[in-house]
């Protein structure tokens, strides 16, 4: 039994201005936190940063979303705020590596979504009619080289090889020790 | 609405400034000016 934990109400009665987000941001204009958050991008140490990032393939909106996150930790702006610029900061960020000549993604797309089309969700349902079952065989099937499952699905092989089981068996593999030649005894 | 309006100045840091930067900067026209004016077609 646990006789430390707070009674109930004391969270009404403790003192929750210890954090920076917990007092009034410093910086309620929008004009205002644009213009503190570009001055800050400009510093050598954030640009160098954010060049490294950009470098390393990091999408804008990761990169405004971590300095975003510093200001909001940091008390300078509110979060509503800092949803509120984030746009016009990508856009900012978006315009330096357009400068400096690094290719960059926006992080906003998604390549790899598949468009939902009326008959691929009566397919996704089962609810395809007859008529509809030849376009079914126009839809393209997943490739057989493709990897279908993630680390832990079922491989396509499920039986080892006769050597590898008797190898895990522990009865393959020991191979005969060579005989040794007996040395005989010319030592003087 | 447009954003501009809710503030009896008007916004400095609007999407036209950050094309004026990018031109000034890049010294080539930027592509958001097409993209807006597709915007503006399809809302039509």
């Amino acid at each position: 039994m646990n006789l430390e934990a707070p009674i109930p109400g004391a969270n009404f009665l403790s003192d929750t201005r210890n954090y920076a987000w917990h007092r009034p941001p410093d910086i309620v204009d929008y004009d205002d936190a644009v213009g503190y958050l570009i001055d800050k991008i400009d510093q050598p140490e954030e640009i160098e940063t954010i060049h490294a990032m950009l470098g390393i393939d990091a999408h804008i909106t990761t990169i405004v979303t971590t300095i975003l996150l510093q200001t909001v930790a940091k008390g300078k702006i509110g979060i509503d705020l800092a949803v509120l610029i984030a746009g016009p900061l990508a856009r900012y960020v978006e315009i330096v590596a357009k400068d400096v000549g690094i290719k960059y993604e926006m992080g906003v797309e998604d390549k790899d979504r598949m468009v939902l089309t009326p008959s691929l969700l009566k397919v996704a349902l089962g609810i395809l009619d007859e008529d509809e079952e030849v376009e079914q065989e126009n839809i393209q099937a997943p490739e057989d080289n493709e990897i279908s499952g993630g680390l832990m699905s079922m491989p396509d092989q499920m039986t080892a090889s006769q050597d590898e089981q008797a190898a895990m068996l522990g009865s393959a593999g020991i191979e005969e020790a060579p005989e040794v030649e007996e040395v005989e005894d010319d030592v003087v | 609405m447009k954003t501009g309006e809710l503030k009896e100045d008007g916004l400095f840091y609007t999407p036209e400034y950050f094309d004026e930067l990018e031109e000034e900067l890049l010294d080539k026209p930027t592509n958001s000016k097409k993209d807006k004016k597709k915007e503006l077609e399809n809302e039509s």
